[in-house]
C-alpha cells in the first residue's frame, strides 16, 4: 500500500502513520463526516479554486495551498487521476469537498489537520446511492455519530467487526483497536454488529452516543461458512458430514502439531502419536481403517493445495480445519480423498484492517508416567545366575543402584515457540504473512527439534472480472534425534552397573574404556548395551533429518457473467529431505574401537496438480438454487532418493565429508514417478432453502493401476432437509435447527505405491573366484488385473439445535463398505516370493459419531461452555479370496473380525506349584505362562487353541472440552480418552519383558516364584513355550490432556500503550493419565527404541495483537 | 479485456494440455526393470542365473538345524547346564512349528526355488543367446534347485514342488510325496550332469563335478530309503559308488588337511599375514565369497561376507588379558559349539585335525598385574604379560592332574587348565572365568578380517572329494560293488592317512566311549575291511567334515541320529525326549498359516 502524503513539511501527528519494512499499519476504519469542533472549523475555512476536467490530486493539491489544509489519501482506494471540474469563490470548504467528492462516492473526515479520504464503505463502490448532496449549505441538519468499541467475552478488541445502523445505509468496520464510529441517521435506531464466528449482536441506541460492546462466538453459526471441496457452502445448506474446528480450538490447545490440535476435537477421527521424540509423526485414520498395508491418512488440502503435509505446519496460521469424512463430502476428491478429507484454511487479511499478532511461550517439559524398572538389589535378586564384576558386587553390597533413566534426563527440557503475523487488506488487495519459530529439547541430551515456518497469501482483484491469488507455505526443521538407542540402553543397562571409569574397580573383567570419564561397558561384563550417557554424549552419535517443504498455489478466477466463473490454479508441493547419520567411535557400532561411520540420504518429493474449475451459480424465481461445479484436474508426483554410506572416516566431519572415508559401503538411488488425471461435475440444487440436493461424479484415472483397469467412475449423492424451516417444526418454538441429512457414495483408493503391477527385480551380488558377479532376480509377481478398491458409503446424520442455540448437537450413523480391499498379500513362502499386492476382499466399518456443545452457563461475567466429541467404530472384515476363505492366519486376517486382530493363545495365568503334574501334561512346568486349552484336548496345538484375542483398533474415543470464563479469565481444560485397543506390547516382548535372563534390567513387574505364587507374571527366566500370550494389553486410556489458565489484560491498561489486547497463560499439558497399559504412553506401542521419554509440560505463553 | 483474453487463452491451453496427453497414465519405470522386458534379453538371462547363486551364502549360513541336535555340535547355552537348551538340542516342546529357524531356512530354500524356477520358465523365450551358453544356465539352475530340495525333503519329507516360475498369486501349499521329489531332484542332477563343462568358464559355478558329486550324495541317501518312503533301492547305492568314483577321479585330495582353510597361526600376537588361497583342486563345489566390500558384507544388496569364522564357539572376551570386542580372536561367539564327546573322537597326538579344529591355548592380549586367579583366596596375585598362556585345554586322553591346574583351583600353573570333563561342569567359578569355558572350534580361523559377524573372505566349501571317499565307503558298507580303489576300508583310510600325514598308516585311538567324559578308554580307528562299518564312517565324518554343513543329514541318513545324538549330546541326553518323530521338522507355523487350505503338518507335532 502507498500512501500519497501530500504535504510532507507538516506532519500529521495524531494520525501516528507508521511505517516498517514488514507493513505500514494504518486504518481508514470508521467513515464519517467532520465531527469534531476542530474539523468543523477547518471545513469552514474559505477557499478559491478554478478547474475544468483536472485530476482529482491537482485539484487537492490546489485546496491545500488555498485552505492549508492537508489530504491523505491511498492511492489504492482513490483514483486521484480520475478528472474533475469545480468552481468556487470563496465558499466553504465543506460545500466544496461534498459537491466535490460525494459524487464519487469518496467520503472524507478531518483527523486534527488533516482529511482522510476513502471510499463510501469498504465492499466497493456505493451499492445505494446516496441522496443528493446539499449544493451549498452548512451541515444544518444534527448528525448522529457513534463510537464506541467490540469486544469479544474476554474483552480482547475485535478488528474488522461490521457495525451497521439498521435503518440507516452506513456502516463501519472496528480497527486495530477494536474502535468504531459510524454516524446513523437517528439517535434510537439500533446498530447491528455482525463477525464471522460469531452470534449476531443488535443494541438499541436510546440516544446514547457512545456504546461499548461484547459479542459472543458460535462456533456452530449457521451463517458460517464450511469449506467444502472445490468451494465453500454455509454451515445450514450442507448436505455431508463435516466437522469444523476453529483457529481458537486450535490455538488454545498450543499444540507443535495441528494434528495434536485436532486430537479430541472432531468425532469420528482417529489421532496418535507414534513416538515421544519431538517432531515427531502422528497417525491418523478417519472413520477406522480401510486399507490394511498402506496409508489411511486422509488427503490433507491447505489452502486448495492438495496433498499437504499437516506436521509442518505452523498451528498459529490456520484459521480453520474442516474433515469431510462421508463420501458425498468426499467424492469430490475422488481417489484421493478415500480415506476422508482435511481442509485446512490458514488464516487471509482482512479488508481495511492492518493486524499484527504476536504468540509466544516458553515451556518447560519433565519426564512423567516412567514405567517403573528394577533397582540394582531387585536386579541381583532376580539374576543369581548372572555373571557379576567386583564392580557390580560392591554396588549391591553397598545397597547402590544407578537410576540409567534418571541420568540421561535432562534436568530441564525448554520448549519456546514464537509466531509474528501480519495481515490486512484494501479494497483489491489482502494478504497474510507469518513467520514462525519453534524450538523444542528432548528429555535426554542429544534430542532437539527446530522448526521454522514463513507463509504468505495474497489475493488481488485485478478488475471487475478477474481476480488473481497466491499463496506459499514453507517449513524448514531439523530434528536430531541422536543415538536412536539411548533410551533403550537406558532401560537395557543393568542398575548393578556405574557410570564413571573412576568407579569400575577392576576395569579389566569388563574390558572397560573410557571415554570423556564415562565407563564404556559401565563395569558390566555382557558386551552388548554401552553406556547410555556415551550414547547420548554431545555430538558423539547425531542423527539429524532436516525437512524442507515448499508449498505454492496460484490461481486465476475469471467471472465473465453473473453466477460463472472460471478457475484455473496450479498448485505444487516441493519436499526435501536429508538424513545425515554419523556414529562416532564410542558407539554401539563401532565399540570404541572401529572409526567413525557416516551415511546421509537425499530425498524429495515434487508433485503439481492442475486443476481447471468452473463453477455456475443460477437461481430461478428465488425458489430454485443450482450450483454447477465441473472440474478437470491433472497430478503428477515425483519421488527421487539418494543414499550412500561409508565407513572408515578419518576425523569427525560428520556427513561433510564422505569422499574422506576409506570405504564406502553402499551407494543407491532410485526414482517413482505417479500420476492421477480427472473429470469431475458436481451439482447442487436447493429448493425453498429447505430440500438440498448434492450429487457428485467423477472419474479417476490412476496409472499405478494395471493396464485396463486405470480408471474408475465415482458417484455419490445427497439430500438434505432444513426441517426447522417447515412451519410445523418452527411453530413448536424449541429448535433453533433441526437438519436432517443422508448421503450415499462410493469413492475409490489407489493407495498403492508405483509399480505394483509389474514384476521386479532386485539387484543381488555374489562373486565367482573372487570377481564380482552381480545379478537381477525376480522380486515381485505382477498383478496385471491390480484394480480400484472401492468403498460404498451411507450416512444419516442430523443436527439439532435448541434451547436457543445453547445446545447444539450433530448426529451422524455410517456404514462404510470397502470392496476390492487392497492388501500386500503375504503368500506361502513356497511360492518363492514373500507377497504381492492384490485386491482380496471386503472391509466394513460402521459407527456413530456425536458432536455435542453446549452453553452451560452465560451471564455477564461468568460462562461455561462445554464440547463432546464421542465416536465408535466397529470395523470388520466380510469375505476374504471371493468366499474361499474365513481366515488367513498368516496376514492376520479373520471374516468377521477386525483389521490388526491379535491372534494368539490365551492367556490363563501362571502354572502354580500345586498344578505341577497338569503342567507336566503339557509338558510344562509351575512358573510358566499358562495358555487355554480351548478345546480340551490335553494339548496346546496353533490351530485349535489360538484366538482373536482383540485388536488395535479402538472400539470408542472421546474427547470433552470444558471452558470457563470469570470476566477476563478464562480457564480451560481437555479430556481426551480411548477404549479398546489392545497392543501386543513392545516392552513386555522385547529384553525389559525378559525376567530374569541375567543380561539386560527388566521391567520391576510381579513376576511368579515359589513363594510368589501369583498369576502376573511368569517365573524368572522360566516363560515356557507361550510367553508371547502374556504380551496382549488393553491400551485404554483416559488422560488430561491439558488445563489452562488465561487472563486478558483489560482494556484501560492497555490503551495507554496502544496495544489491542494482551492474554498471558499458563498450561500444564499431559498431567494425568489413566491406564493399565505398562508403557511409555498408551498412545502407541513404544520399544523404547528410536523414541524419548514421556513428559509433563508447563508453559507460559502470551497472545497479543496491535 | 486484453488481459481477460490472454489468460483464457493460456487456462484453454493449460486444460488442452494436461487432458490431451494419452500416456500421461502410461507407467514406466527408470529405477527398476521387470521381468517381462529384461529377462528374454541374454544380459538379462545370464544375469538372472547369476541371481541364483548368492542365496547359498544365506543358506549355508543358516546352521542350526544341519549341524545342531547331534552327536558333535550343540547350542550356545552351556553357561545354563540342564536347565534350558535350544530347542534343536532339547528335542522338547518348545522345537515346535513355530521355531524361528524352521520359518527361515524354509523360507531361503524356497526363495532359492523361486529364482531357479523363473531361469528355467524362461530359457525357452531368451533371445540373441549362444544355444550352448543358455543350455549351461539352464542345467546351473537345475543343479541348483535340485540342491535346494535335497535340503528340503531331507528336513521336512513330503514338501510343496513348485518347478515353474510362480505368475500369479496363489495360497496353494500342497505336499508332494518324498519318493517324487527325489525322482525330480534325481531328474534334474542328471539333465544338469549331461551339460555342465567340466571347468566352468567362472570359477565357482555348477560344474559337471558338483553334479556327479551330489547326484552320489543324493543316491547315497535315497539308497537308505527313510521309511521306505523314498522310492530307494539298492541300486542307488551302486550309483552312489560310481558318481563317487567319478569325482575322485577328477578331484585329487589336497596334500594337508589344513591347506584347505583359511591359513591361521595358532596364537592371535603371531598372525603376520599368511597368504590364503582358497581355490584347492580337492574342492568340488563352494559357496564363493570375497574381499570386496560391494559384495561380500553389504546390507544394501542383501549380501552378507562368511560367518563361519565368528560362529563357532566358545566364548573369549571373557578370559583375564582379553582386550573385548576385537578381531584377535574372530569374536567367537557361542552359537555352534562342539558337544565334550567332540573332542574325544580324536586322537590328539596322531591326527593333524585335532589341532586344527580346535584350540589347545589361550593367550593373553595385554598385560594384566594383579589378578587374582582364586575367588576364594584374594592374597593369590599373578602378574600377566601380553602372549602369556591364560588358558590350556589338555587332550582328553591326558588329563591333568590337581596339582598341574592352575593357581585358581589350588594347582600351581599360572594359567587356567581345564580337563574334557571339565568342560560343561565347572565347579567353582574361578577369577579366570566363571562361565562354562570349552575350547574354540576354530578351524574356520581367518586372521586379519574386520571385526564382527560375518566378514571372512574365504569361500565355504561345500563338496570336496575326501566326502567322496567316505560316500564310496558308506556305499559299499550297504553292499555296492565294483569301487575302482577296492574295498570300504580302502576309500577311509585314504582319507585317515592324509591326516595323519607323515604317520600315515599309523594307529590313531580316539575313545571307545565319547560321550561318557570321564572314561579313559579307547580304541583305533584304522579300517580293515572287517572292522569298518557305519558308526566308523561316521566318526570319521565327524573329524574330516566337522562343521561343513551336514551332520544332522548324515545321522539321520544312517538312521543313526537318535541313538548317537542320545549318547553324546549331554542335553539331548538330559532331556531325553529325541524320538522317532523327530526325523522329521515341523512344518513351519507361517507356512501352515499362509497356505489356503492349510498344508498338512508332520506327525506328532
Amino acid at each position: 500500500m502507498k500512501f500519497n502524503l501530500q504535504n510532507r513539511v507538516n506532519w500529521c501527528k495524531i494520525m501516528r502513520i507508521t511505517f516498517s519494512q514488514l507493513l505500514i499499519a494504518f486504518t481508514f476504519t470508521s467513515i464519517a463526516y467532520a465531527g469534531t469542533a476542530d474539523g468543523q472549523a477547518i471545513l469552514d475555512r474559505q477557499v478559491d479554486l478554478s478547474a475544468n476536467s483536472v485530476s482529482l490530486d491537482k485539484v487537492l493539491k490546489k485546496l491545500e495551498k488555498s485552505a492549508d489544509v492537508k489530504f491523505i489519501y491511498s492511492n489504492d482506494i482513490i483514483d486521484a487521476s480520475q478528472k474533475v471540474s469545480v468552481n468556487a469563490q470563496g465558499e466553504m470548504l465543506k460545500a466544496v469537498l461534498d459537491r466535490l467528492l460525494i459524487p464519487k462516492n469518496i467520503r472524507y473526515r478531518v483527523v486534527n489537520d488533516c482529511i482522510a479520504l476513502s471510499y463510501d464503505d469498504l465492499q466497493g463502490p456505493l451499492k445505494i446511492p446516496l441522496p443528493e448532496p446539499p449544493a451549498y449549505l452548512p451541515s444544518v441538519a444534527p448528525r448522529h455519530i457513534v463510537t464506541g468499541t467490540v469486544a469479544d467475552q474476554e474483552g480482547n478488541m475485535l478488528v474488522g467487526v461490521t457495525v451497521q445502523a439498521k435503518a440507516g445505509r452506513n456502516g463501519a468496520v472496528t480497527d486495530a483497536s477494536g474502535r468504531y464510529s459510524l454516524e446513523v441517521p437517528s439517535p434510537n435506531d439500533t446498530l447491528v454488529f455482525t463477525y464471522i464466528g460469531y452470534n449476531r449482536l443488535e443494541v438499541p441506541l436510546n440516544g446514547k452516543t457512545t456504546l461499548d460492546v461484547k459479542i459472543t462466538p458460535n462456533s456452530q453459526s449457521l451463517n458460517d461458512v464450511v469449506v467444502v471441496g472445490y468451494g465453500t457452502q454455509k454451515r445450514k445448506d450442507l448436505t455431508g458430514s463435516i466437522s469444523t474446528v476453529s483457529s481458537k480450538t486450535i490455538e488454545r490447545g498450543n499444540p507443535v502439531s495441528p494434528l495434536q490440535a485436532l486430537q479430541g476435537q472432531a468425532a469420528g477421527v482417529n489421532i496418535a502419536k507414534t513416538s515421544s521424540l519431538p517432531g515427531a509423526d502422528f497417525q491418523i485414520d478417519i472413520r477406522g481403517l480401510g486399507s490394511i498395508n498402506y496409508d489411511n491418512a486422509p488427503l490433507v488440502v491447505i489452502d486448495g493445495n492438495m496433498g499437504g503435509d499437516l506436521n509442518t505446519l505452523n498451528p498459529s496460521d490456520i484459521a480453520s480445519i474442516d474433515v469431510l469424512k462421508d463420501a458425498s463430502a468426499t467424492a469430490i476428491y475422488g481417489s484421493r480423498g478415500a480415506n476422508g478429507v482435511i481442509i485446512v484454511t490458514t488464516k487471509q487479511g482482512v479488508t481495511g484492517t492492518v493486524r499484527i499478532t504476536y504468540d509466544a511461550y516458553i515451556g518447560m517439559r519433565k519426564t512423567a508416567h516412567l514405567p517403573d524398572m528394577q533397582n540394582a538389589a531387585q536386579w541381583a535378586a532376580a539374576n543369581p545366575k548372572a555373571t557379576f564384576t567386583a564392580t557390580e558386587k560392591a554396588m549391591v553390597e553397598a545397597g547402590r543402584s544407578t537410576d540409567w533413566i534418571d541420568m540421561i534426563t535432562r534436568s530441564a527440557a525448554m520448549q519456546t515457540n514464537h509466531v509474528l503475523a501480519a495481515s490486512g487488506g484494501t479494497q483489491k488487495v489482502n494478504y497474510y504473512f507469518s513467520a514462525g519459530y519453534l524450538n523444542q529439547d528432548g528429555l535426554t541430551q542429544g534430542i532437539n527439534y527446530k522448526r521454522y515456518t514463513l507463509n504468505g497469501n495474497i489475493t488481488t482483484q485485478l478488475n471487475k472480472v478477474l481476480k488473481a491469488g497466491f499463496n506459499t507455505n514453507y517449513a524448514y526443521s531439523v530434528q536430531n534425534t541422536g543415538s536412536m538407542e539411548t533410551i533403550r540402553s537406558a532401560f537395557r543397562a543393568r542398575p548393578t552397573g556405574v557410570a564413571y571409569y573412576d568407579e569400575v574397580l577392576d576395569p579389566s573383567e569388563s574390558s572397560d574404556v573410557e571415554f570423556k570419564g564415562y565407563a564404556l561397558w559401565m563395569g558390566i561384563n555382557d558386551h552388548q548395551v554401552i553406556n547410555p550417557l556415551i550414547e547420548s554424549y554431545d555430538g558423539n552419535q547425531i542423527l539429524e533429518t532436516k525437512l524442507s517443504r515448499f508449498s505454492a498455489r496460484g490461481f486465476v478466477e475469471l467471472t465473465p457473467m453473473k453466477g460463472l466463473s472460471i478457475r484455473s490454479s496450479l498448485s505444487t508441493f516441493v519436499y526435501g529431505n536429508g538424513v545425515g547419520d554419523y556414529r562416532g567411535t564410542f558407539t554401539k557400532t563401532n565399540l570404541g574401537t572401529a572409526k567413525p561411520t557416516a551415511s546421509h540420504e537425499t530425498s524429495s518429493q515434487t508433485s503439481y496438480t492442475l486443476d481447471n474449475l468452473l463453477t455456475y451459480k443460477l437461481s430461478l424465481a428465488n425458489k430454485h438454487n443450482f450450483n454447477l461445479t465441473v472440474l478437470q484436474s491433472a497430478y503428477k508426483r515425483t519421488d527421487e532418493r539418494y543414499f550412500i554410506s561409508v565407513k572408515d572416516l578419518p576425523y569427525e566431519s560428520k556427513w561433510h565429508n564422505l569422499g574422506s572415508a576409506g570405504t564406502i559401503v553402499g551407494v543407491e538411488s532410485n526414482l517413482e514417478e505417479r500420476a492421477l488425471l480427472s473429470y469431475m461435475g458436481r451439482l447442487n440444487y436447493g429448493f425453498n432453502d429447505k430440500y438440498l440436493l448434492t450429487l457428485t461424479g467423477r472419474w479417476d484415472g490412476a496409472s499405478q493401476l494395471a493396464e485396463g483397469h486405470k480408471w474408475g467412475f465415482f458417484p455419490s449423492a445427497a439430500f438434505a432437509w432444513r426441517l426447522v424451516d417447515e412451519p410445523f417444526i418452527r411453530d413448536l418454538g424449541v429448535f433453533t435447527d433441526l437438519k436432517l441429512r443422508f448421503s450415499y457414495g462410493i469413492v475409490g483408493n489407489n493407495v498403492v505405491p508405483p509399480y505394483g503391477t509389474k514384476a521386479t527385480l532386485v539387484n543381488t551380488a555374489y562373486d565367482f573366484g573372487g570377481s564380482t558377479a552381480f545379478g537381477f532376480a525376480p522380486a515381485s509377481i505382477a498383478n496385471r488385473e491390480l484394480g480400484w478398491e472401492k468403498s460404498r458409503e451411507a450416512d444419516l446424520g442430523m443436527n439439532i439445535g435448541f434451547l436457543n442455540g445453547r445446545i447444539s448437537a450433530d448426529i451422524d450413523v455410517y456404514k462404510r463398505n470397502t470392496l476390492d480391499l487392497i492388501v500386500q498379500q503375504q503368500l506361502p513362502t513356497s511360492t518363492g516370493f514373500g507377497n504381492v499386492i492384490t485386491n482380496i476382499g471386503k472391509v466394513q466399518n460402521k459407527g456413530l459419531e456425536v458432536t455435542l456443545n453446549t452453553v452451560n452457563i452465560q451471564s455477564e461475567d461468568f460462562k461455561w461452555r462445554t464440547t463432546i466429541n464421542f465416536s465408535t467404530n466397529k470395523n470388520k472384515i466380510l469375505e476374504l479370496y471371493g468366499g474361499n476363505t474365513t481366515a488367513d492366519v498368516g496376514n492376520g486376517l479373520f471374516v468377521g473380525q477386525p483389521l490388526r486382530a491379535n491372534y494368539d493363545y490365551q492367556f490363563a495365568g501362571i502354572w502354580q506349584l500345586a498344578d505341577s503334574s497338569h503342567a507336566l501334561e503339557y509338558k510344562q512346568k509351575a512358573g510358566n505362562v499358562r495358555v487355554k486349552d480351548l478345546n480340551n484336548d490335553g494339548k496346546i496345538t496353533a490351530d485349535e487353541d489360538r484366538v482373536i484375542l482383540g485388536s488395535e483398533q479402538p472400539k470408542w474415543m472421546a474427547g470433552i472440552l470444558n471452558s470457563f470464563g470469570y470476566r477476563n479469565w478464562d480457564l480451560s481444560f481437555m479430556i481426551y480418552t480411548r477404549q479398546g485397543a489392545q497392543f501386543r506390547n513392545a516392552m513386555l516382548s522385547g529384553t525389559m519383558g525378559e525376567i530374569g535372563k541375567g543380561r539386560y534390567n527388566a521391567l520391576n513387574l510381579n513376576y511368579w516364584t515359589p513363594e510368589n505364587p501369583t498369576n502376573d507374571y511368569y517365573g524368572l527366566n522360566n516363560p515356557g513355550p507361550y510367553r508371547s500370550a502374556i504380551y496382549y494389553q488393553d491400551a485404554s486410556y483416559w488422560r488430561v490432556t491439558d488445563i489452562t489458565l488465561g487472563y486478558a489484560v483489560p482494556k484501560t491498561a492497555l490503551d495507554r500503550w496502544k496495544i489491542g489486547n494482551i492474554r498471558v497463560y499458563a498450561q500444564v499439558m499431559n498431567p494425568f493419565v489413566f491406564t493399565n497399559f505398562v508403557s511409555f504412553d498408551p498412545e502407541y506401542n513404544s520399544s523404547t527404541y528410536k523414541d524419548d521419554l514421556p513428559s509433563v509440560n508447563f508453559t507460559f505463553g502470551v497472545n497479543a495483537s496491535f | 479485456m486484453k488481459l481477460n483474453n490472454k489468460i483464457l487463452m493460456i487456462l484453454t491451453g493449460l486444460s488442452l494440455g494436461s487432458a490431451g496427453c494419452k500416456d500421461y497414465l502410461d507407467e514406466i519405470s527408470v529405477s527398476t526393470t521387470t521381468s517381462d522386458t529384461y529377462y528374454t534379453t541374454a544380459a538379462g538371462y545370464n544375469d538372472l542365473v547369476r541371481s541364483c547363486y548368492p542365496l547359498w551364502r544365506t543358506i549355508t549360513q543358516e546352521r542350526d538345524l544341519v549341524l545342531q541336535g547331534t552327536d558333535i555340535f550343540t547350542g550356545s547355552q552351556w553357561n545354563d547346564g540342564a536347565s534350558v537348551q535350544n530347542a534343536e538340542n532339547a528335542y522338547d516342546a518348545t522345537l515346535n512349528s513355530n521355531l524361528q529357524s524352521l520359518q527361515t531356512l524354509w523360507t531361503y530354500l524356497y526363495q532359492e526355488i523361486g529364482r531357479c524356477n523363473t531361469a528355467v520358465t524362461r530359457a525357452a523365450d531368451v533371445t540373441g543367446m549362444n544355444e550352448e551358453e543358455l543350455q549351461v544356465r539352464l542345467a546351473e539352475a537345475k543343479f541348483l534347485r535340485a540342491y535346494a530340495y535335497f535340503q528340503l525333503v531331507q528336513q521336512w519329507g513330503d514338501v510343496p514342488m513348485p518347478l515353474t516360475e510362480t505368475v500369479t498369486a496363489s495360497k496353494k501349499a500342497e505336499r508332494v510325496a518324498s519318493a517324487t521329489v527325489y525322482a525330480q531332484i534325481i531328474k534334474d542332477l542328471e539333465e544338469a550332469e549331461n551339460v555342465l563343462p567340466p571347468v566352468a568358464s567362472d570359477y565357482g559355478r555348477a560344474t559337471k563335478g558338483a553334479a556327479q558329486f551330489l547326484l552320489a550324495r543324493v543316491h547315497l541317501t535315497r539308497g537308505w530309503n527313510f521309511r521306505q518312503s523314498l522310492g530307494g533301492s539298492n541300486a542307488d547305492f551302486k550309483s552312489a559308488l560310481d558318481y563317487a568314483d567319478k569325482v575322485i577321479a577328477a578331484y585329487p585330495l589336497a596334500n594337508k588337511y589344513s591347506d584347505l582353510f583359511p591359513q591361521h597361526s595358532k596364537n592371535p600376537l603371531q598372525q603376520g599375514n599368511p597368504v590364503q588361497n582358497d581355490k584347492n583342486p580337492e574342492i568340488v563345489f563352494a559357496v564363493q565369497y570375497s574381499d570386496n566390500i560391494l559384495t561380500n558384507e553389504n546390507p544394501l544388496v542383501n549380501t552378507t561376507g562368511n560367518n563361519a569364522h565368528s560362529i563357532f564357539g566358545g566364548q573369549v572376551e571373557t578370559v583375564p588379558g582379553n582386550i573385548g570386542r576385537t578381531s584377535d580372536y574372530n569374536r567367537h561367539q557361542e552359537k555352534q559349539t562342539v558337544t565334550p564327546a567332540a573332542y574325544r573322537m580324536f586322537d590328539p597326538r596322531l591326527d593333524s585335525r585335532y589341532a586344527w579344529n580346535f584350540v589347545a591355548a589361550q593367550y593373553a592380549l595385554k598385560d594384566q598385574n594383579g589378578f587374582h586367579p582364586s575367588k576364594t583366596d584374594n592374597s593369590i596375585t599373578i602378574d600377566i604379560k601380553k602372549g602369556d598362556t591364560v588358558i590350556l585345554f589338555r587332550p582328553w586322553n591326558d588329563p591333568a592332574l590337581p596339582a598341574e591346574k592352575g593357581l585358581d583351583v589350588g594347582g600351581v600353573k599360572k594359567y587356567a587348565v581345564y580337563n574334557v570333563p571339565d568342560y560343561g561342569e565347572p565347579g567353582e567359578p574361578t577369577g579366570f572365568n566363571d562361565r562354562f569355558i570349552h575350547p574354540m572350534m576354530w578351524k574356520f580361523w581367518q586372521p586379519n578380517i574386520e571385526y564382527g559377524d560375518a566378514f571372512g573372505t574365504t569361500d565355504q566349501i561345500l563338496f570336496r572329494s575326501a566326502e567322496a571317499y567316505l560316500i564310496a565307503a558308506e556305499a559299499i558298507v550297504k553292499g555296492a560293488t565294483g569301487g575302482t580303489l577296492g574295498g570300504a576300508e580302502v576309500y577311509y583310510n585314504r582319507v585317515l592317512d592324509r591326516a595323519l600325514g607323515a604317520n600315515a598308516g599309523a594307529e590313531p585311538y580316539m575313545a571307545q566311549k565319547p560321550g561318557e567324559v570321564a572314561s579313559l578308554d579307547s580304541v583305533h580307528y584304522r579300517a580293515t575291511a572287517a572292522t569298518i562299518s557305519i558308526d566308523m564312517i561316521l566318526d570319521e565324518r565327524a573329524r574330516e567334515l566337522m562343521g561343513e554343513n551336514m551332520r544332522w543329514y548324515d545321522l539321520k541318513r544312517t538312521g543313526k541320529l537318535i541313538e548317537r545324538t542320545k549318547a553324546m549330546n549331554p542335553w539331548t541326553k538330559l532331556r531325553g525326549e529325541l524320538d522317532d518323530h523327530h526325523l522329521l521338522r515341523p512344518i513351519p507355523q507361517g507356512e501352515i498359516d499362509l497356505s489356503s487350505p492349510s498344508i498338512e503338518q508332520n506327525k506328532d507335532y
